[in-house]
């Protein structure tokens, strides 16, 4: 009875556990099941499906006739697995001459602690294909993009058109010249693709569950031109050498549409290697270096006193080589040879002797406000708007503003000293002077081709006038004659007029003196070091900037030596009049540009 | 004809509102022959023998277009993989064309293997316009 009551417990009690087993696997399906379905189904999805991005094929950058000077190739990176390496000692040295890298160097990264180790990314197609083809365990490659720079520059180790170009970093971004100041452009849209994949990562094909298509990026079309570019590269590579200078620019400008048909600057740097470079290269000194021009501004000098009425070309200016204006005298350049000036001097005979005397009394006679004005109406002051990144301003000041001197900076300016200005500013300038008084836009931006194949020309602003067309033609005509008849004789060619201006300013640097600030208790002289920014002996910007051919000027042309070495009175190995008469026949053949005084060998030699 | 039943006449299961009960009719039982009987048995399990050889067939149609799915996504991925081959080659070569056109690379073969030398300057000649240039019409 006992037995049977016992086994009748144990039965209700086994139920009892079951029942209550059964019920929680139940309750906690229907749970999984029902109440927690469609957010279990969802994670359970997304678990298998993978989101990847489609990167886009970043645009190409061509010249004006279609050179490549920039592409993207897909290259292989190679990177480790630690865990998995084998035998690292074998490896390292069967992988070291392949990769180019020290033995030492790859072991260490090879037994590193981290799971995932880069060796070396993006490497030669050649290169990842003797690595793939040693089978090593624990090696393994990844696809990634390369921008690339196939023209080689004028000097070892450079690209052409380097600091124009820019170029792209290793997240895809591009950084100065026209990479970076065009990168919406260029980069294109990524898309995305979401799928499932099988266990070795491929995508199961009725998986995609939703595709993003990118979209690649415009090629863009420079108004450089590959074949100028070079000959300009060559020219400026030489100087710069020759020269021994800080640093060379040269520039050749479209004066009628603002085209930039070839910049050269050195020391320059090379795109493909980019991250060996010394970042300093980077930008463009065409557009971001600020410089005192020098005489080269006597020309707008002239042209706003013209164009205002204040002056005549018949009307004459004492030049006694001794204007002092405060405790500053001003003095000409030639102050060595003619002590007590060239007496009355014409504004044609300022340019022709680059008088800085009569510069002055020009722009002081225009008046404080005329010239700031006017200087300001020539765009300098003020960006050009060139579509390459990191433009600089410039610094006009105000006369009668905080920072001017009244008469002193009014007198500067007008030879070009105390203001500050690009290379660019200078070349849109003389355009305007050479185009009959329109201020265009530099660019280097010709077009773009958006990926359907339509090709969109880039839009300028319309040119702005700056000064009367007749003010112009008169100032071209006074530039002719510098060259014809003054300093600057030794820039004529054969068979073409030249239209241009020499330029020597003086460059301020920090100076250290030691100077007497009092007396002690003892009355002993109490000496300090202090720091001032002063014109520094022999450092100066020399350049020459031209209008070509000078009857109907088709391009403006600059050469600009920054701080070249110097003796005597600024003389150089190689002035920029005599690169400039090298130079210009070649720049003229290759335009195609024809001659304006035909059977002229020489201008008036 | 008999009544013997009702069904809801709208909804489903307890949720339906029950409506009037429809009468139903039921035809009365009929005689069959052995023969008649074994025709429907028969009848009966060639119907359940077609059905699951139709299911069959449909079972191996699923895997046969499942297969068929999986395979071309590897011929897709193949593919890919050949176009993505194709494109670094196509990459490689205008690389490699521009290279040639790099002014540099022309000067330097010029000047090195073909022993030319650029023109000195002046040298280009400018033909002059005559009166027999006229465009013509």
């Amino acid at each position: 009875m006992l037995a049977r009551t016992d086994s009748r417990g144990r039965a209700l009690f086994l139920l009892i556990v079951a029942a209550l087993l059964a019920g929680s696997i139940g309750t906690r399906l229907v749970w999984w099941q029902v109440v927690e379905r469609d957010p279990l189904a969802t994670a359970a999805l997304h678990q298998l499906a993978q989101e990847e991005e489609i990167p886009a094929e970043r645009g190409e950058i061509t010249d004006a006739s279609g050179v490549v000077l920039a592409t993207s190739m897909d290259l292989k990176s190679i990177f480790t697995t630690p865990p998995s390496v084998r035998d690292a000692e074998s490896s390292a040295a069967l992988l070291a001459p392949i990769l180019g890298m020290d033995v030492d160097q790859l072991r260490q990264r090879l037994t590193s602690s981290d799971p995932w180790v880069w060796l070396r990314r993006r490497v030669d197609p050649a290169v990842s294909q003797r690595v793939a083809d040693l089978h090593l365990p624990g090696i393994g490659m990844l696809d990634e993009t390369k921008r690339v720079y196939p023209v080689a520059g004028v000097s070892p180790g450079t690209t052409l058109a380097a600091q124009v170009l820019g170029f792209v970093n290793a997240d895809g971004a591009g950084q100065y010249g026209i990479e970076g100041a065009e990168d919406g452009l260029l980069a294109g849209l990524p898309g995305s693709v979401t799928a499932q994949e099988d266990v070795i990562g491929r995508q199961i094909a009725d998986s995609v569950r939703q595709l993003r298509p990118p979209v690649d990026g415009s090629d863009l079309r420079l108004t450089i031109d590959a074949g100028l570019q070079h000959i300009l590269e060559t020219a400026m590579w030489r100087t710069y050498q020759r020269n021994l200078a800080k640093g060379v620019t040269g520039i050749v400008m479209d004066v009628h549409t603002g085209a930039v048909l070839a910049m050269a600057t050195f020391p320059s740097f090379d795109g493909n290697a980019y991250g060996v470079s010394d970042p300093s290269l980077f930008t463009n000194p065409a557009v971001s270096r600020q410089y005192e021009p020098g005489s080269v501004m006597k020309a707008f000098t002239i042209a706003a006193a013209l164009d205002a009425g204040a002056i005549t070309t018949s009307d004459t200016f004492h030049d006694d080589n001794n204007l002092v204006i405060g405790k500053v005298r001003i003095q000409n350049a030639d102050r060595y040879w003619y002590r007590y000036g060239h007496g009355e001097i014409t504004p044609a005979e300022v340019l022709q002797l680059s008088n800085n005397v009569g510069a002055a009394k020009i722009g002081l006679t225009l008046g404080h406000q005329g010239l700031y004005e006017g200087l300001r109406r020539f765009g300098f002051g003020s960006p050009t708007g060139i579509d390459i990144a990191g433009e600089a301003a410039g610094v006009v000041w105000n006369p009668d503003g905080p920072n001017g001197s009244g008469d002193l900076t009014t007198a500067q300016n007008s030879f070009g000293q105390g203001l500050s200005v690009t290379a660019i500013q200078l070349v849109a300038g003389y355009a305007a002077i050479g185009n009959g008084g329109l201020q265009v836009t530099p660019h280097v931006l010709a077009g773009w081709t958006t990926p359907d194949g339509t090709y969109h020309p880039s839009e300028q602003p319309s040119p702005e006038r700056v000064m009367r067309e007749q003010t112009a033609d008169t100032v071209l005509q006074l530039l002719t004659s510098a060259v014809d008849d003054g300093i600057a004789q030794p820039a004529s060619i054969a068979n073409y007029g030249v239209a241009g201006k020499t330029g020597t300013a003086q460059i301020a640097g920090p100076v250290t003196k030691t100077v007497r600030t009092g007396t002690d208790a003892n009355g002993n002289a109490v000496y300090e070091k202090v720091t001032n920014y002063e014109y520094i002996d022999g450092w100066i910007d020399s350049s020459f900037i031209s209008l070509l051919p000078a009857s109907d000027p088709q391009i403006v042309t600059l050469i600009l030596d920054h701080r070249p070495a110097v003796w005597g009175l600024y003389q150089t190995a190689e002035p920029p009049v005599d690169l400039f008469r090298l130079l210009a026949p070649q720049i003229l053949d290759y335009l195609a540009i024809a001659p304006d005084r035909p059977g002229q060998p020489v201008a008036k030699q | 004809m008999a009544v013997i039943g009702a069904r809801p006449a709208t909804g489903f299961g307890p949720f339906g509102r029950r409506a009037r009960p429809r009468p139903r009719t039921v035809s009365r039982p009929r005689r069959q022959s052995g023969a008649q009987r074994r025709r429907r048995e028969w009848t009966g399990a060639t119907g359940i023998l077609a059905a699951i050889a139709a299911a069959a067939l449909l079972a191996l149609f699923y895997l046969s277009q499942s297969a068929h799915v999986a395979a071309t996504g590897y011929e897709i991925d193949a593919l890919q993989a050949r176009i993505a081959e194709l494109r670094s080659d196509q990459q490689q070569l205008v690389y490699r064309i521009a290279e040639a056109r790099s002014p540099a690379v022309i000067e330097r073969s010029a000047r090195g293997r073909l022993r030319l030398a650029p023109l000195p300057a002046g040298a280009v000649t400018f033909a002059e316009p005559t009166s027999t240039d006229q465009p013509t019409r």
